[in-house]
């Protein structure tokens, strides 16, 4: 439990968080954190969605006291993580997904021992909290089986259940499903939901950019590219600012060259259909009495509509209207 | 009283640490083989030694220097297993096993997880330092005159000498943190600095002035040469000859205190540095 007092202070906290890498051998400096303002609530669970690069996984680096910010401030559970780097680290665990980290030689769960005792774990309950665990993670079965036996898959699932053996106040999850199976994934958000749920005041910071898995998750989420927080909601909110239109996708046959926009609404396409020789067309209309207008003009330039399909705003129409590109697209035209 | 139950926990943390340690340094499923590999390097090191100083001897060397250099190279170990392992420690964590940063990030504290992690070496070490010593004794002719061991002087130099293995292995991790792959030939490199600077196969005189500097500024340049007075019975001829005994543990104290300051300090500034930098989960080569 997280005492009154701790809960007037804001789990984490940063203010104009800036960080800078020099650039070697004369490239430039990369600026990964821009001043960055973020106030996350005891309880809550938070995201920060951002492409590859865009500085999330900087931030968990400071938040952890494993990097120095370059200017601006940080505080977790209102302790500066520069010059009270102790105190933070009593109340946080770290899961960092996509990694193969793990000492080989040892038991799944003689690793999970270790690190309870390394938090200070009495040993009464760590016994019995490594038991539940490797049961949440599906691992009970290998609990004696050394680390470097395990497949990718289950040495992911381990490091996950190492974040929380020591029932941290705060969690920071970077990435924690990458890579893995979306059986496996969708466990272990689960396991995330009922853990917070279970255990009130508890924290979570998550880093994604798995839409879903923020959508799914998340109780806010700041979207985050080049360093900076572009946007700052609730899933629901940022959904509804970018709401006022229709969402159409068409499955055409044949796509013309150059076909970036019908009657001033912006195109995108998805990837051809393999069997049916059709593309997906996908594109917002800013009310939905224009579709059939659409569609008249695509017969008009002799593309064959195979099917119509709308539906609600998604995040990641949010994202790509905060942002001005995809997750997984590339730099966005300056 | 806060300070118990801290120093307790401390305790315990270390004492998980050397737990680990003994799982990692004792990863050798065969039993022979592992005993074979903590003894293999010191014994190979006393017979290249036992052979280099017959052939002296038969040009008239003194044997009791023998003696001297042999028990000297013996408690080498101690700076080739703690001091360099505990760079190797943060080393093999950062880049093989990937475990440093949950290790840093956690309540831990480095300097207890690395004093826990540097128990099972000092064991090992120690382990190679009795075994070269009765290999020494029994098959190699290595004697001294029990009657004349100053055991005092003798156990206040040997724990001199271990605390300061102690603080510059803590020096040495802290460097570790810094350097990315290049670690691996700075440690290697201080091993073998660390050979040829403090007196331990040669009397310092013969190394170039201002590296006879160095030396003297060295902990255990003073703790071989006060192992070789308080245990042998002899001390190195040379620069050393002309100073007492009290001096010698002076010294040797002095360093040892210097170097546990310096190292303290220089380790929480490499730390800062590697922190700056964003090189405690930086991995550079596996």
């Amino acid at each position: 439990m997280v005492s009154s007092s701790e809960a007037r202070v804001p789990a984490v906290e940063t203010r104009e968080l800036r960080r800078v890498f020099k650039g070697s051998r004369g490239s430039p400096d990369v600026v990964a954190l821009d001043g960055v303002d973020l106030r996350i609530e005891h309880g809550e669970v938070f995201g920060l969605l951002g492409p590859n690069g865009a500085g999330k996984t900087t931030c968990i680096k400071i938040l952890n006291t494993l990097l120095y910010p370059t200017s601006g401030e940080a505080r977790v559970a209102g302790h500066d993580v520069v010059r009270d780097s102790v105190e933070v680290r009593r109340r946080i665990a770290l899961v960092s997904g996509g990694e193969n980290s793990g000492y080989g030689i040892l038991t799944v769960r003689e690793c999970l021992w270790m690190f309870s005792q390394f938090y200070g774990v009495p040993s009464a309950e760590a016994g019995p909290r490594v038991n539940r665990l490797l049961a949440a993670v599906g691992l009970s079965d290998l609990a004696k089986t050394r680390i470097n036996r395990l497949s990718t898959g289950q040495r992911q699932r381990m490091n996950f259940a190492r974040g929380f053996v020591s029932d941290p106040e705060i969690l920071f999850l970077d990435e924690p499903t990458l890579g893995m199976d979306v059986n496996a994934a969708r466990e272990l958000r689960e396991f995330v939901t009922r853990w917070v749920r279970e255990r009130a005041g508890r924290t979570v910071l998550l880093t994604t950019h798995y839409m879903a898995e923020a959508d799914q998750l998340c109780d806010r989420i700041a979207i985050i590219d080049r360093g900076r927080v572009l946007a700052c909601d609730t899933p629901a909110a940022l959904r509804r600012s970018v709401e006022g239109g229709q969402h159409v996708e068409l499955e055409v046959m044949g796509a013309p060259e150059g076909l970036s926009d019908v009657d001033g609404v912006a195109v995108t396409w998805g990837a051809p259909h393999p069997d049916r020789g059709t593309h997906t067309m996908k594109l917002r209309l800013p009310d939905g009495g224009r579709l059939p207008l659409l569609l008249r003009t695509l017969e008009e330039r002799g593309v064959a509509v195979r099917g119509v399909s709308t539906r609600e705003t998604s995040l990641e129409d949010a994202f790509i209207a905060i942002v001005g590109r995809g997750l997984d697209d590339g730099e966005a035209p300056k | 009283m806060a300070v118990i139950p801290s120093i307790r926990a401390a305790l315990s943390r270390a004492r998980t640490a050397a737990w680990l340690g003994w799982q990692v340094e004792g990863n050798w499923a065969d039993p022979v083989l592992f005993s074979i590999y903590i003894l293999a390097r010191p014994l190979a090191t006393a017979l290249i030694l036992a052979i280099m100083y017959s052939t002296v001897r038969a040009h008239g060397a003194d044997p009791t220097v023998f003696v001297g250099f042999y028990v000297a190279n013996a408690f080498h170990s101690y700076v080739n297993t703690v001091l360099v392992g505990m760079g190797w420690v943060v080393f093999e964590e950062r880049e093989e096993y990937e475990t440093l940063k949950y290790v840093y990030a956690s309540p831990v504290g480095m300097f207890t997880y690395l004093a826990g992690r540097s128990l099972v070496k000092f064991t090992l070490a120690t382990v190679s330092v009795v075994v070269t010593l009765l290999v020494g004794w029994f098959l190699l002719g290595v004697r001294w005159d029990w009657a004349t061991v100053q055991w005092l002087p003798l156990a206040a130099s040997i724990a001199a000498g271990l605390a300061s293995t102690l603080f510059l292995g803590f020096l040495l991790a802290g460097w570790s943190l810094v350097l990315t792959r290049s670690a691996m030939v700075v440690l290697e490199g201080v091993t073998l600095a660390s050979y040829l600077l403090c007196g331990v196969i040669f009397p310092i005189d013969l190394l170039p002035r201002p590296l006879q500097a160095v030396a003297l500024g060295l902990p255990f340049t003073w703790w071989y040469e006060a192992l070789r007075r308080f245990l042998a019975g002899h001390g190195t001829h040379g620069v050393m000859q002309r100073l007492s005994d009290t001096q010698v543990l002076l010294a040797l104290g002095g360093a040892s205190v210097v170097f546990a300051v310096l190292a303290r300090w220089g380790y929480f500034a490499f730390e800062r540095r590697a922190r700056a930098l964003g090189r405690l989960d930086q991995t550079t080569l596996f």
